[in-house]
């Protein structure tokens, strides 16, 4: 079955990422499918090592050294990116698809003032720069106005102060703004934000998530959320994904999956996130600590943290079944 | 020596100042407040509102400007450090990022002994004590920070917190850099522990729905200033100060998103010298706001508001 380009911004079937740890090859990522239609916003929701990052720097080439694509295709607007070469990648980032970061700091160039960087990308999405970017040059164009314009966009009232500053005389929430507004310059198809508010106090993280709601319904892309706080993907997502350990364990429509999780894995994040006075019910955490990808228990890979874990599931590693519009990976179901 | 006191620690009219760019800033300005034996005193706030900065100067670990602080119905204020010190085992520690309170250097068993060295104890009896009350194996005593995941080293630095019994524990964003999943353990980690040991904790958080969930009273820290307090009950679910509902309105609960839609975000600027700091952000604000400072004032038994709307 082919997809047409409009249909699907990105899809991502059967795909297995590994790492080599210590002489042997580990799976971060296991046998992934996702599909982000257009204009659609898909969060990823999982602990810190449930793969969900190593995803998204599988689908925008970014995997470090030790780790590659062992199996699987990734297709963007219908085209197979999964073996492209280093070389090439530039054509599809940035201007098809932009990733922002928890700590925008990271993908802020130091030694260039805003200005600069944001001229950079307008001339990135003019095709006047290709591969080498992040190095200072003579800017390409002048294009001051779309630039303040940018700034404006999300929320900087003094664009003229702001550009002429370096990435450290900004507060981390102007940061990961400015990062945003290159998002506008750039117009990219489909946005990857990994954990972009997780650094930030409660305003700066509500402001940030009304911009990524406001780019996105300004450019019409497609965005993939991910976070470790279900509830807040919840609210800016249309579906959810939930990983564990490298699978996807439940998907679904975002607000049934809130709503009536079913995995286990889903209901303990759901029940973990503080509800209630002191004194009140005591919130039900999951017990333990992800596992290490190098040494998975055998069968389901939850059954250690799992309060409803069978003989079967020590054992047997459960299938993905689809019931109704949700697809579950769960011997109970 | 007073034996009798109210409240386990006491601030009268607190002020922290630092001085940046040839500019005075006013960190923490009048505090005064009361944390009770056996509660927990939650300061609410964002970054830059000054609510570490109240944190470490109650436990004297930064110069204080002005006002007192009590600990036990004692004056602390001005006690030199070597008078602190049988005070100090009293007072505990836990910071925001395990990655950085944590020597990398030391085994788990020397950074859990290490508030006993400066008072001369050994204190080797009680490390899997401690070890075993935050859920860890006594036997990873040996092992080195790099070892453990975010979590089991939050619980390594709880651990260190109790090694000298304390009374009073201050607890710095102790989950902000933690998962959901493993914030609920820490917690409920912290509540057993409160139940257990009855030690009164100073708890430092942006997030409402921790704030709620551990607190008997809390304080809404804005620009230095307290803006409003009183019971979690009264603060969190009948709140009345502007920036008050403004932090219970980003909070990421049902209708988040259309909540957010719906707010102006007016954008910091400076904050006023003159009239109530919170003004240039304030969707009510009044004349009055921009030219006098409104001070607390009681509203009902368990709540107080510095606010000129009431």
């Amino acid at each position: 079955m082919e997809i047409t380009s409009e249909e699907l911004t990105l899809r991502v079937e059967n795909l297995w990422v590994s790492y080599y740890l210590e002489g042997k090859e580990a799976f971060a990522v296991r046998d992934v499918y996702l599909d982000v239609g257009k204009g659609e916003v898909v969060g990823i929701v999982g602990e810190s090592g449930s793969g969900k990052s190593t995803l998204a720097h599988a689908i925008i080439g970014l995997l470090p050294r030790n780790s590659r694509i062992s199996k699987g295709r990734i297709l963007f607007k219908g085209k197979d990116i999964t073996g492209i070469k280093t070389d090439q990648r530039y054509l599809y980032r940035g201007t098809n698809i932009f990733m922002i970061f928890q700590d925008p700091m990271s993908s802020l160039n130091p030694t260039m003032k805003i200005r600069d960087q944001l001229q950079e990308a307008i001339d990135v999405r003019l095709g006047k720069r290709g591969w080498n970017i992040g190095t200072w040059r003579p800017p390409k164009g002048n294009n001051e106005e779309e630039i303040m314009d940018s700034l404006e966009r999300v929320g900087i009232k003094r664009p003229r102060v702001i550009m002429e500053k370096y990435p450290h005389q900004l507060s981390g929430g102007e940061r990961q703004r400015v990062m945003i507004a290159m998002a506008y310059l750039l117009k990219p198809s489909l946005l990857i934000a990994d954990e972009p508010t997780t650094a930030l106090d409660m305003i700066t993280q509500a402001q940030v998530m009304r911009l990524i709601t406001e780019l996105r319904e300004s450019l019409g892309l497609s965005v993939l959320f991910i976070s470790h706080d279900i509830v807040l993907v919840g609210q800016i997502a249309d579906r959810i994904v939930v990983m564990y350990a490298g699978k996807a364990v439940e998907e679904g429509k975002a607000e049934e999956i809130v709503e009536s999780p079913m995995h286990p894995y889903t209901k303990g994040l759901i029940n973990s996130i503080p509800d209630g006075y002191k004194n009140e019910k005591r919130i039900e955490s999951i017990p333990g600590s992800p596992p290490n990808i190098l040494k998975l228990p055998p069968g389901c890979s939850f059954n250690p943290r799992c309060k409803f874990a069978m003989e079967k599931c020590m054992s047997e590693d459960p299938e993905t079944r689809v019931l109704g519009g949700r697809k579950v990976a769960c011997h109970l179901y | 020596m007073p034996a009798t006191y109210t409240n386990l620690v006491e601030t009268e009219n607190l002020g922290v100042e630092f001085t940046a760019g040839g500019r005075v800033i006013r960190a923490v300005d009048g505090v005064s407040l009361g944390i009770g034996e056996g509660e927990t005193f939650t300061v609410i706030g964002e970054s830059g509102s000054g609510k570490s900065t109240l944190a470490l100067a109650i436990l004297k670990l930064i110069k204080i400007k002005s006002g007192k602080i009590f600990f036990k119905g004692q004056d602390i204020t001005k006690l030199k450090e070597s008078e602190m010190r049988s005070i100090r085992r009293e007072m505990q520690i836990v910071l925001q990022d395990p990655y950085l309170s944590l020597d990398p250097r030391l085994r788990v068993g020397d950074i859990v002994k290490e508030p006993l060295l400066p008072l001369g104890e050994k204190g080797d009896d009680k490390v899997g004590e401690v070890l075993s009350l935050v859920g860890l194996d006594p036997g990873v005593a040996t092992r080195f920070p790099h070892e453990f995941s975010g979590g089991q080293r939050q619980r390594i630095a709880i651990a260190r917190s109790l090694i000298s019994d304390p009374k009073f524990i201050v607890l710095d964003e102790p989950t902000s850099n933690l998962d959901v999943s493993i914030q609920a353990q820490i917690l409920n980690l912290l509540l057993d522990i409160q139940e257990r040991r009855k030690v009164s904790y100073l708890l430092i958080t942006h997030n409402m729905l921790v704030a709620k969930y551990m607190s008997d009273n809390v304080a809404v820290m804005y620009s230095g200033k307290i803006v409003e307090r009183g019971s979690a009950r009264e603060v969190i679910g009948k709140p009345l100060h502007p920036y008050t509902m403004e932090l219970l309105n980003v909070t990421p609960t049902k209708g988040f998103m259309e909540r957010i839609r719906k707010m102006e975000f007016i954008q910091e600027g400076e904050i006023p010298i003159k009239g109530c700091r919170y003004a240039n952000r304030c969707r009510f604000a009044k004349e009055v706001c921009r030219t006098a400072e409104p001070t607390l004032k009681k509203v009902s038994q368990d709540h107080e508001v510095a606010c000129f709307l009431y």
